[in-house]
Order: structure tokens, then sequence, then C-alpha cells
């Protein structure tokens, strides 16, 4: 079952954030494709959703980014910033709390 | 798939219409062609229309975002560089600064007995002014020549510049030239001069430092 993008808004700097964490640099279409493998194509990250984000967080200086020449076309990957990486620990942690309240909130079960 | 030399340079056509800016374009290609690489059969044109409508929103949506992204650069730049201004401004003990005042006295001194003329102090603060155009023009003839479209940095560069041009005239019309609008003495429009000048030296210094961590690490 496919989940709704709506659920997906609040949460898609958080996600960004986390997998740039776990990784040095991304660029856009690695991203995407790195949450379809995650969530085993249950979360469809939209490209018309991604690139304002990930403009957002690099204009607000979470993110850092470079280019590269990758078969003769440009490449623009994205990096945590110093403020990024301290940024990611706080927004790991609101998600986590999110979370926690909505399992209370809708009397829902972890189902691992 | 892999794409031919024709079928990639068709991709690069229809996309080339979509997209404003360099950067958006650039991202656009990049994303579009690692979609095609990595789909199995042959190239059809009807796939390109349709992987940007479905992964971009169509061409309204995608106008729309690098509305939504210049909108964010100019912001977060101009903070930047507000932020860069503000604390040349509080490091008023720096050795610069203090230079720069006794410039300006050196001026003020001169000036009370006739000898320098203020007009060289107007050119001073029209220069600070066109500054970032001057880059604007710098980048766009020389450093980003070779871009086929008009990059969103250099467009912040010339609205600043356009911003700074705006407001040295209105302080020029209305106080420092000699049809002023407003009726002041010499001696007034001289510390006019020299606060404007003292202003417009911090400003370019702080153009300076905003350009070399900001916007030159992106060219």
């Amino acid at each position: 079952m496919a989940i709704s993008n709506e659920l997906f808004k609040g949460t898609l700097q958080t996600i960004i954030l986390h997998l740039l964490s776990e990784n040095e640099r991304m660029y856009g279409y690695e991203i995407t494709q790195k949450v379809k493998s995650v969530t085993q194509g249950e979360l469809l990250l939209k490209e018309g959703a991604l690139y304002p984000a990930l403009h957002k967080l690099e204009a607000a200086g979470l993110l850092e980014t470079s280019t590269e020449i990758v078969d003769n076309r440009l490449r623009k990957y994205y990096a945590l910033s110093k403020d990024g990486k301290a940024e990611v620990l706080n927004k790991l942690q609101e998600a986590r709390d999110f979370i926690q309240n909505l399992q209370l909130l809708l009397n829902l079960k972890p189902s691992y | 798939m892999k794409l031919s030399k024709e079928e990639l340079t068709e991709v690069s056509q229809y996309l080339f219409t979509l997209t404003r800016y360099q950067e958006t374009y650039d991202e656009l290609y990049d994303h579009v062609l690692s979609i095609l690489e990595e789909r199995e059969g042959p190239f059809d044109s009807r796939l390109i229309p349709e992987l940007v409508n479905d992964n971009f929103g169509g061409h309204e949506q995608i106008l729309k975002n690098e509305a939504i992204s210049l909108e964010e650069l100019n912001l977060s730049s101009g903070g930047l560089l507000m932020k860069e201004t503000f604390s040349k401004l509080s490091a008023f003990k720096s050795f610069d600064n203090i230079s720069l005042l006794c410039l300006c006295l050196v001026f003020y001194s001169q000036m009370t007995y006739g000898v320098f003329n203020p007009v060289f102090l107007i050119y001073a603060m029209f220069f600070a002014a066109l500054y970032p155009i001057l880059v604007y023009l710098y980048r766009t003839y020389f450093v980003n020549r070779s871009l086929v479209k008009p990059s969103m940095k250099n467009v912040f560069l010339l609205r600043i510049g356009l911003y700074g041009c705006f407001l040295s005239t209105a302080f020029y019309l209305l106080l420092l030239s000699p049809q002023r609008l407003f009726d002041i003495t010499n001696y007034t429009r001289t510390v006019i001069c020299l606060v404007l000048y003292y202003f417009s030296s911090i400003y370019i210094r702080s153009f300076h430092a905003f350009y070399k961590k900001k916007i030159k690490v992106f060219a």
C-alpha cells in the first residue's frame, strides 16, 4: 500500500537530513532512489517536492553543495553543513516524539 | 537504456524550454537522464514529457518551484550579506574601521579648509553601490560565459546592485546634489558625505567577504 503524500510533507526535511547524515553526499535522483529502496517502494518521493525542500535546506545553511561533471553533465551533490549536522539530531528527536504521541493518540502498536 | 548523442540532444532541447535558470536546468537534466539511463527498453521521445509531468508536476510546477528557490536564495543571501555588514560594523575597534575613521577625519579637516572636494566621496559611494553590478557583469560575460541560461546567483547580484544604485541615487538627489531637494548647509552636506562614505566602505568590504564565502563557491 502506497503512503499518502500528505503524510510525507511534514517529515520530508527530516528524511533528507537523516539520509545525508548516513551518506557523505548525495544527489537528487540518488535520494529518491534511496527512499524507494529503503521503504521497498512504499514511499515515492516526488522530485517536485524534493528539490524545493533541498533548496530550502541549502538556503537555510543546513546543506552545502558541490558540483561535478559526470557523464558530460553537471551533477549537484548535497551534503550536511556543520549546522546541518547539529540540526539532524534535533529533527530526529522531534520526529521520534511526534511518532510516540501519534501512537498514543491513534492507539497504534508497533508492527515489529 | 543507453542514449545516443541525438537522443541526448533531444532531451536537452525539450528540458531547455522548461526552466528559466541554469541551476534548475542542470538539476532537471541530470535527474531526467538518470531516470532514463535506469530504464529498460528503447528510447521514445514521448517519454520525456511523461517523466517531467509525473515526477516534476509539469512545466508550471517547475516554474513555481524555481520562483520559490530564487526567493529562498535572495532571502538567505540577503540575510548573510546583512549579517556580514553588521559584523563588520560591530567590529568597530578593528584596524580596518579605525583606519577608515582616521581617513574620514583627514577628509573632514581638508574639506573644512576647502582643500578637498567632497564630490570624490560621492563617486566612491556610487562605486560601492555599483560594485555588485560590476561583479555581475564580470560573472555573466567572463566566468559564466558558457552558461546558456541566466544563473540565479547572478540574478541576486544584479538585484542587490540595482537596490544599492537606487539608494545612492536617492541620497544624491535628496541631499548631496547641487540641486538637492532638501535645503541643507554645505557643512551638513559634508558630514553626510563622510557618513555615507564610511558606510559605503564597510558595505563594499562586507560584500566582498560575502561574495568569497557564498557566491564564489557556487560558481
